[in-house]
Parts: C-alpha cells; sequence; structure tokens
C-alpha cells in the first residue's frame, strides 16, 4: 500500500511530466499552488496522527514549512527547462515528505524521551546541599519553637493555637518523612518534600511568633 | 532516506523484558510487561516515586513500565538489588464477580531489611492503559499524573502531588503532603488531603473539599463543599449550591448558582453573586458580600459587614463592629454595638438596633417599590439619624430619652415628657411607618442630599 508520500510525490511528478516543453506564463505556478494544497493535506493528516501531544517545536516547524509552500511564486521568471522544475517540485515533495514523516515519529520520539528521564536521585553534593538546608531549617524551628513556647500569652491565642496545631500536624508529617528517607536517603523526590515541610514549619511557628508580638488574633487579615 | 529509515528505527517500542543500565554514579534497571487489552479495572500499587498513567496509543499494546534509579553502593551490590526489583501484573476477578476483568499491577521491592543501609533508590512507573479502564491507584513517595480517562478514577498517595485532567467518570482522591490537582471532570470530586493545597477546575458534578492547612481554589463545579484550616478558600462557577467550612481562612465566593453557606472567622470573606440563599457565620474578620438574589443572613462576632443588593429578606448581626447594609428588597433584621450600623436604601420592612453606636439610615426612595412598610429603630447612647429623599411618604414617631430630636424638616410636632422628648411627622402621606427610639443618644433627621 502508498504512503501518503508516495502518493504525494507519484501526484508531483505527475503533474511535472505532463507540462508542455515551453509551459505558458502561470502554470508553474499553479502547480505550485497544487502542491502546497497537498501540503497542507499531510499536514492536516501528520497532525492528526501525531495525536495531542504538546509538541511546541515541531508544530512551529510544520507551520513555517506549510508557510514556506503556501508562499505565492516570487514574481521572477523561472528558467523553464523541465530538470529544474523537477528540482522544484521534488524538493518540495522531499520536504512535505520530511514534514509527514517528522510529524509521525517525532511524537513517539519525543514522548518515549520524556518518559524515559530515570526517576531521580540526589548526587552526593546535592545530598550534602539538602542536608545542610534542613539542618538549618531545624535550627531555626527550633529557636523559634522555643520562643512560642516561652510565651504565655500565646496559649490563650486562638489565632496563635491554631497555629500551634497545625505546626504539630507537620511534626507528624515531617517524621513520617524522615522515616521513609531512612529507606533512600537520596531520594530527591522525598528530599525535597522534607524541605517544604520543614519550610512551612518555620513559616507557621513565625506566624505564631508574629501573633505572640503583636498581641492578638489575626483580626481580619486576609490568610493564604 | 537515511534519516527517515533511522527515526523509524528508534520509533520502533522497546520489548516487553527488563534491562539494566549503568550510568556514571548509579544505576538503572527499566522492567515493561504487557498489560491484559480487555480489562474494565486496574488496581495498581507503587511506591517510592511518580506513576504516570495515559491513554495508549491506537493500534499499540496496553503496557507498564517501571524505571528504576539505584546509588549509594558498589556496582554489584547496585545490581543484586535492581535485580530484585520487579513488575507483577495478574488477571483478578471483578467486584461483581466476573472473572479476569480486573488487571493487579503492582511494582515489587526486596523487603526493607533486605537493602543495603547505604543504598538509595527510586522508582517511576507509567502506564499506558485505554481510555475505557477505570482505575484504583495506591501510590506513595511521588507525583502522580493520569490523564484522559473514560471511566473512574480513585488515587491515594503519600508525600506527592496528584493530578487528574480529562476523565469522563467519578474522581476521588486521597493525597497525603501532597498538592491535588483535577481539572475536566465529567463526574463528581471527593478530594481529601492532609495538609494538601487543592485545585478543582471544570467539573460536572459535585466537589467535596477536606484538607487542612493548603489553600483550595475551585473554579467550574456543579455543587461544592469545602472543609479547610488556615488556608484560602476560593469558589468561583459554581451552578449548585456550595458550603465552605473553613475557620482561620479567607474565603472568596463568586457567582454562586444556588445557595451559600459560609462558617468561617479570623479572616476575611469576599461574597458577589449568589443566586439563591447566603448564610454566614463569622467571626473577627471583613465581610463584604453582595448580589445575593435570595435571602441574606450574616451573623459575625467582631465582623466588620457590607452587605449589598439582597434580592430577599437580610438579618445581620455583629457584635462591636461597623455593619453597612444596602440595597435589601425585603424584610431587613440588623443589630450591632458600639459601632455604626449604616442602612441604605431598605425596600422593605426594617428592625435595627444599635447600642452604643450610631445608628445611619438613608433612603433615596421612601418607599421604594410604593407599598406600606413598618421600620422599628432603636438606639443606645450612639444616637439614630435619618436622612429622608423630598418625595418621601412617611409617618415619623421619634422618641428620645435624655437625648434631644433634631429636624431639618418643617412641621414636626413635639412633645416633652419628664426626660423623654418625642417628635411626630407625616410626609406624603405616611405609607411607611417610621418609630425611632433611642435611649441616651439624639436623633437628628434631615433630608437626603439632592442627587
Amino acid at each position: 500500500m502508498n504512503s501518503p508520500d508516495d502518493a504525494f510525490a507519484a501526484r508531483i511528478d505527475e503533474a511535472a511530466c505532463s507540462l508542455p516543453r515551453r509551459a505558458p506564463d502561470g502554470m508553474i505556478e499553479r502547480i505550485r499552488e497544487r502542491a502546497a494544497d497537498l501540503g497542507s493535506s499531510i499536514e492536516t493528516a501528520a497532525r492528526a496522527l501525531a495525536g495531542p501531544a504538546p509538541l511546541d517545536a515541531l508544530d512551529l516547524r510544520i507551520a513555517a514549512a506549510a508557510r514556506e509552500l503556501k508562499r505565492p511564486a516570487p514574481r521572477v521568471r523561472l528558467p523553464r527547462t523541465q530538470g529544474v522544475r523537477r528540482i522544484v517540485l521534488r524538493s518540495a515533495v522531499a520536504l512535505a515528505a520530511s514534514i509527514a514523516a517528522a510529524a509521525l515519529i517525532l511524537p513517539r520520539l519525543l514522548r518515549d524521551e520524556a518518559d524515559d528521564a530515570p526517576p531521580a536521585l540526589l548526587t552526593s553534593a546535592a545530598l550534602a546541599r539538602s542536608l545542610s538546608d534542613e539542618a538549618l531549617l531545624d535550627r531555626e524551628a527550633k529557636l523559634l519553637q522555643a520562643s512560642v513556647s516561652g510565651d504565655a500569652e500565646l496559649v490563650a491565642d486562638e489565632t496563635a493555637q491554631s497555629l500551634l496545631e497545625e505546626v504539630a500536624f507537620l511534626d507528624e508529617a515531617i517524621d513520617e518523612c524522615r522515616r521513609a528517607l531512612e529507606l533512600s536517603q537520596a531520594h530527591a523526590h522525598l528530599r525535597e518534600q522534607l524541605l517544604e515541610l520543614t519550610g512551612r514549619r518555620v513559616e507557621l511557628l513565625r506566624e505564631a511568633q508574629a501573633v505572640g508580638r503583636s498581641g492578638g488574633g489575626a483580626g481580619g487579615e486576609a490568610r493564604g | 532516506m537515511t534519516l527517515l529509515a533511522a527515526l523509524l528505527v528508534a520509533a520502533v517500542g522497546p520489548a516487553d523484558g527488563a534491562a539494566l543500565v549503568a550510568r556514571s554514579a548509579d544505576m538503572q534497571r527499566r522492567v515493561e510487561r504487557e498489560l491484559p487489552a480487555d480489562v474494565l479495572r486496574a488496581v495498581v500499587v507503587h511506591a517510592f516515586g511518580e506513576c504516570q498513567v495515559v491513554v495508549v496509543a491506537e493500534g499499540e499494546r496496553p503496557r507498564a513500565r517501571l524505571d528504576v534509579s539505584a546509588s549509594g553502593a558498589d556496582e554489584p551490590l547496585l545490581r543484586r538489588f535492581l535485580e530484585r526489583i520487579d513488575l507483577s501484573v495478574a488477571r483478578e476477578a471483578a467486584a461483581d464477580g466476573s472473572e479476569g476483568k480486573v488487571a493487579a499491577i503492582r511494582s515489587l521491592f526486596p523487603p526493607k531489611d533486605e537493602k543495603p543501609a547505604e543504598l538509595s533508590f527510586a522508582a517511576s512507573l507509567t502506564l499506558w492503559l485505554p481510555e475505557a479502564v477505570a482505575l484504583e491507584l495506591t501510590c506513595s513517595y511521588g507525583r502522580v499524573h493520569v490523564e484522559g480517562r473514560g471511566a473512574d478514577v480513585k488515587v491515594v498517595n503519600q508525600f506527592g502531588a496528584v493530578e487528574l485532567q480529562r476523565v469522563r467518570g467519578d474522581v476521588e482522591v486521597d493525597d497525603q503532603y501532597g498538592a491535588i490537582s483535577v481539572a475536566d471532570v465529567s463526574g463528581g470530586a471527593l478530594l481529601k488531603g492532609k495538609s494538601s493545597a487543592v485545585t478543582a477546575l471544570r467539573v460536572g458534578g459535585h466537589v467535596e473539599v477536606r484538607t487542612n492547612g493548603a489553600p483550595v481554589r475551585i473554579e467550574g463545579a456543579g455543587s461544592v463543599r469545602v472543609e479547610n484550616h488556615l488556608k484560602s478558600v476560593e469558589l468561583h462557577d459554581v451552578a449548585g449550591d456550595a458550603a465552605i467550612v473553613a475557620p482561620f481562612c479567607a474565603v472568596t465566593a463568586r457567582w454562586i448558582g444556588g445557595s451559600l453557606t459560609i462558617e468561617s472567622g479570623n479572616a476575611s470573606i469576599v461574597v458577589e453573586e449568589v443566586g439563591q440563599r447566603l448564610s454566614i457565620q463569622h467571626k473577627n474578620g471583613k465581610i463584604d458580600a453582595r448580589g445575593v438574589k435570595g435571602d441574606a443572613i450574616v451573623l459575625g462576632n467582631l465582623s466588620d459587614v457590607a452587605l449589598a443588593d439582597v434580592g430577599g429578606s437580610a438579618e445581620v448581626r455583629s457584635a462591636a463592629a461597623p455593619v453597612k447594609v444596602s440595597g435589601v428588597g425585603g424584610r431587613l433584621i440588623a443589630e450591632n454595638s458600639a459601632r455604626t450600623l449604616e442602612i441604605v436604601n431598605a425596600r422593605g420592612d426594617v428592625e435595627a438596633s444599635a447600642r452604643g453606636g450610631l445608628l445611619r439610615m438613608k433612603w433615596t426612595r421612601l418607599p421604594a417599590d410604593g407599598a406600606e412598610h413598618a421600620v422599628t429603630l432603636e438606639g443606645e447612647a450612639g444616637g439614630i439619624e435619618l436622612e429622608l429623599p423630598d418625595a418621601a411618604s412617611v409617618a415619623l414617631d421619634l422618641t428620645s430619652s435624655g437625648g434631644s430630636i433634631d429636624c431639618a424638616l418643617p412641621g414636626m410636632n413635639f412633645e416633652q415628657n419628664g426626660a423623654a422628648r418625642s417628635g411626630t411627622l407625616a410626609l406624603g402621606g405616611g405609607k411607611v411607618k417610621l418609630h425611632a427610639t433611642c435611649v441616651g443618644g439624639a436623633i437628628r433627621v434631615r433630608r437626603a442630599a439632592a442627587r
């Protein structure tokens, strides 16, 4: 069974071969327009086959090639030899065929490439940086915790209590995350999660401390 | 031609099986399995990394692929460990007993105590499933991404975000400490999170969210119920009813087609356009609500309240905070203390009480609907101010105990009875009966400024 590329090439070849030795003005232009229409059909078919994959770069290339094909012929007089015509037409065929083939194949290649990325593990240097960041956040959390625990006013403050409940909740999450990391200490995603949770704990403790300093609840200030 | 051939060769899919690849500092293993194509449901259990589920391309076989990386040990140890990791695929009976209609897919790892302590590893699972297959996925320590399901999807995850897109069915997500995001779901969505930020966009059915300490945003839903704590809740474009229970959360709700109920406090509330009833129970924050087609109830404690354009009746109570109510179509009950209570262009009956603060009432048309109404005002210490339009049809009956009555309109009849001073005046046929009493404060009446 002929591929769309073959069919396209055959039709253009047929048109080129049927040209009279001295084609009247406008005939080459009409054939180029015909080629452009066929190119457009191929583009449509290729896009349909390519599926919904987000191929921005490929889209741009297809659009550029399509624009090129659809552009009107320049107003210069082309040499009217069969050989040159054939070269021009064959170039168009080759370009359209490449576009179609790329549209058929690249989505799969790009998809597989995206999926091919192996699951991430931290390098020794990145792991050391992560542990150091975590230690810094832990130290800050401990200082804030000490300051908040020593503030008797916070015990009676509803907002502060609510924030501290959330801190206790995060402590639980951090412990769980650390237990998971015992099984795979360079697990990039878990390390990232741990830093995020530790950062959130610091942020909440800072908010609770600020409530203590201001001597009252949130008082209508929007959160989140 | 050579290029095309190379591209075609590269496009051929990998065969079923497993492979080990050593890289510079770590080692990878890939396990691939074909999946049965005729199942109705896939039950998937995966750990130690992300899981992606996409629709298998036409003409391709459903399949699963497990990619594992390991590092931190010498090569033979890594190799031995990776070789013990596997991906199992089995057929099971469906809940209705139909044999083999469920594919059970599970990533398998060596027992914890058999893993070398220094070795780290992570695993990602990718599934290519027919669109019509329902999915039940349990995952941990990685992101979950599901796209394009034509059936129900249920996901349980821990320490990783869950993203569901384009699902024709119901979705259920239970995530611990990871963000949840769902978009373009035709059915309902039950989204439970432990400290999970939740985003739900364009969900056709009911959306129920239960989370804590993380923001919630819902845009486009059939109906909604949200429970949250400490972080913001935003709702837009809800066709039916919406209910929000969110202490310490800023709440924004816009374009709610049905009724809206909010229980919140200690943060601001913004409401715009509610198709039916609005009910807010709140404390200590700011409430700004406008455009309610049905009735409105706003109970605030220390909350600044601004309520405008209510088609039905309204009840507004907030102690020790300023309250402004304008454009209420039905009966209005308003009460506050210590701060100004301002009522503008009430179109129905009014009962208003302000203790310790100024009670101010203004009309630009009185009565706005041409009908008879009763207005009863009680002030204490703060005084009462009335602003009446030129063409008002009102009968004033004013009493100030220990204060005074100051009327800028001519014709008021005054009476003194001990410390109490009374004044009466009928204007334009007196369709609205306005009775105002103020203890320890003055009553002032004046013309509304020309518009």
